[in-house]
């Protein structure tokens, strides 16, 4: 069979190529190969010059970028191979980086490290568009400017350039240190994080949702609909998806009565939520019946501190912060006296331990909001698809600080929830459902120690 | 390392650059998709890699480069045994044969790509190289022309016809002059 368009096995061919044909369609052209052998020298003819396209077809630029410098890193923790290992490295390395199609390579891998697709060796030369998923532990990517990942499994990352990468799940840990690394980017399915000379965190989940956490330097996070925002040393900041990308920063403060943070403002007595211009009320809500009851703790101050304009005075002090009793989630609800359109709720919390500096439990934040803009709810909301409540964010700032030791953990910490438009939404009610800070075994979880609660209107 | 490995180093790099072409267009020819074809050399690099010191002389490096490639397509395959979009293994043996015979005219092919490349009109080059350059899908490219993927899919199927027409049309006509 001949080089002809119109004849439908050519369409089978292209549809094959294409990965787009269905099995019935694979097998009729299988079908027709086998019978035909002019045809089967057509199509091997035809997938070869496919194959040298790519070789012939001029590429980007890789190649006047400088090549991976994996001895610079902080990351070379993880144990080397041998005297083989290395000299494949070397190998297969200078191989792929002569190779313009090649744009990272697979470097150090930790020794609990296993694969859930197609398994990788360290030296191995990536593509772009190579697809990474880990069942368990950690492996390096060494990208062809200089930057270096450590992806923790599970995972799923693909290969996007010599200087980027998407996270679809699981952890990434970025180092991006030299010149031609500036700009080093992870993409997630809710926003992008790119590099400004630092180290960084994101991690994505498979619902669409990611954080960051910047170790050093600055991070330039671009989501759809937003401006771009910039966060320094010692930031968070969390994506929830949705058709609003609704945004979580999270950042830690100077420890004063002042409340002074990098870029959130310090608690206002003069937003919408405010007690004293008489619209919105602060009251307990109780659980239901699937869930252990818990009321604020008898050393809490009264929940209305939440909205009195002003956090703490001091690091220590139960009277002037709101915490629930130890154990189980509690919940309030801050009822705006109408609906409105909210642009920004900003939370705070202080606390350190006045015995023991280390001792930062309490300042932590981990709670769940939802809004609701309908008439009172008589019920919890439930789950993600809920009627009556809107799901506006998920926050937990250990899991922003990467909080593993105690002293890890900031003592003073603002949350900052807001969106890429002008509004998260129309509501009347905030349901804040706050769990508690795990504690060593045989002591109930313990209560944040929240000092202020704003809600900043839309115009 | 030391001169030995050095020595070796260089060898294999030399060989493998040199046969790479081919060994891309072989396996190119057995499994579905380019991506599917990267996959599958990255291992077969890996392999020739650490198998290079079995090598009795570097003459003898494409055919014992091409039984590796063969044998990557296999594991690939059977990684892929419940999936129904690919050849049974019967009919992708019979191809393995016949791709491995064409595979000694890559060279030739190539550079009759590279002539018939220029000869395409600059928006048609363009349109190629974005379609192959790695990092552009289908879908989005289909977007900003304001096409579907399904027709941007036929346009390109067209221009490989062309192009392979064209590569035929230059080499017979070499043939014929030498």
């Amino acid at each position: 069979m001949t080089l002809d368009e119109s004849n439908p096995h050519w369409n089978l061919v292209q549809r094959y190529v294409d990965g787009i044909a269905s099995e019935k369609e694979v097998t009729a052209l299988e079908d027709a190969l086998a019978a035909d052998v002019e045809f089967r020298e057509a199509f091997l003819s035809y997938l070869s010059l496919d194959a040298a396209l790519e070789e012939v077809l001029p590429e980007g630029d890789l190649n006047q970028k400088p090549a991976v410098q994996p001895e610079k890193t902080k990351l070379r923790l993880l144990p080397l191979w041998g005297l083989l290992g290395v000299v494949a490295l070397l190998a297969i390395a200078t191989a792929s980086f002569t190779e313009r199609r090649y744009v990272a390579q697979i470097g150090a891998t930790s020794q609990n490290l296993r694969w859930r697709s197609a398994s990788h060796v360290k030296g191995e030369k990536l593509r772009k568009g190579t697809r990474l998923e880990l069942a368990a532990g950690d492996v390096d990517i060494e990208f062809g400017t200089g930057a270096l990942t450590r992806i923790h499994g599970p995972a799923l990352f693909e290969i996007k350039s010599d200087n980027s990468g998407f996270l679809s799940y699981g952890e990434a840990y970025s180092l991006a240190e030299n010149v031609a690394s500036k700009g080093f980017t992870i993409q997630t399915h809710s926003g992008d994080f790119v590099d400004q000379g630092t180290e960084f965190l994101t991690a994505a989940s498979p619902d669409g949702s990611s954080q960051l956490h910047v170790n050093s330097g600055a991070v330039d996070v671009a989501v759809p609909g937003m401006e771009m925002q910039r966060l320094r040393t010692g930031s968070g900041f969390g994506i929830e998806p949705g058709e609003i990308p609704v945004v979580v920063r999270i950042e830690q403060g100077d420890e004063t009565a002042a409340f002074n943070f990098p870029t959130i403002p310090a608690p206002s007595p003069f937003d919408f939520a405010d007690g004293r211009k008489g619209e919105a009320r602060i009251e307990w809500w109780p659980s239901d019946l699937s869930d252990e009851e818990n009321h604020p703790s008898i050393k809490s101050g009264p929940l209305e501190l939440l909205i009195d304009g002003s956090g703490q005075a001091t690091e220590d002090s139960p009277s002037e912060s709101v915490f629930f009793q130890d154990g189980a989630d509690g919940l309030f609800l801050i009822d705006l006296g109408s609906e409105i359109s909210v642009a920004k709720i900003n939370t705070y919390s202080w606390h350190r331990n006045r015995d023991d500096p280390d001792l930062r439990r309490r300042a932590v934040q981990r709670f769940t909001l939802w809004g609701c803009g309908h008439e009172r709810p008589s019920t919890l909301p439930s789950n993600e698809e809920s009627t009556e409540w809107t799901r506006i964010a998920r926050v937990n700032t250990d899991a922003f600080f990467r909080v593993k030791n105690e002293p890890d953990r900031p003592p003073q910490q603002a949350c900052s929830i807001f969106s890429g438009k002008e509004s998260l939404g129309k509501f009347r009610y905030l349901l804040f459902k706050v769990s508690p800070t795990p504690m060593p075994d045989g002591l109930k979880p313990r209560h944040t120690f929240f000092g202020e609660i704003d809600v900043i209107t839309a115009p | 390392m030391s001169d030995f490995d050095s020595a070796k180093h260089d060898s294999f790099l030399r060989l493998h650059a040199t046969h790479e072409p081919a060994l891309r267009g072989f396996v190119r020819s057995l499994v579905p998709t380019r991506n599917d074809a990267s996959d599958v050399m990255q291992e077969v690099a890996i392999v020739l890699w650490r198998k290079f010191e079995e090598l009795d002389s570097p003459d003898n490096f494409r055919p014992w480069a091409f039984s590796v490639a063969r044998y990557e397509v296999l594991a690939w395959r059977r990684n892929k045994a419940r999936d129904k979009h690919i050849f049974s293994e019967d009919f992708s043996s019979l191809l393995a044969d016949e791709a491995e015979t064409m595979s000694h005219e890559s060279e030739d092919q190539r550079r009759a790509l590279e002539f018939c490349l220029q000869k395409l009109p600059e928006e048609r080059a363009q349109l190629m190289r974005r379609a192959y350059d790695g990092e552009t899908r289908i879908d989005q490219l289909a977007a900003e022309m304001n096409r579907t993927a399904m027709s941007l899919y036929k346009v390109l199927h067209r221009l490989r016809m062309k192009l392979v027409a064209c590569t035929e049309n230059f080499l017979g006509k070499e043939r014929a002059a030498s």
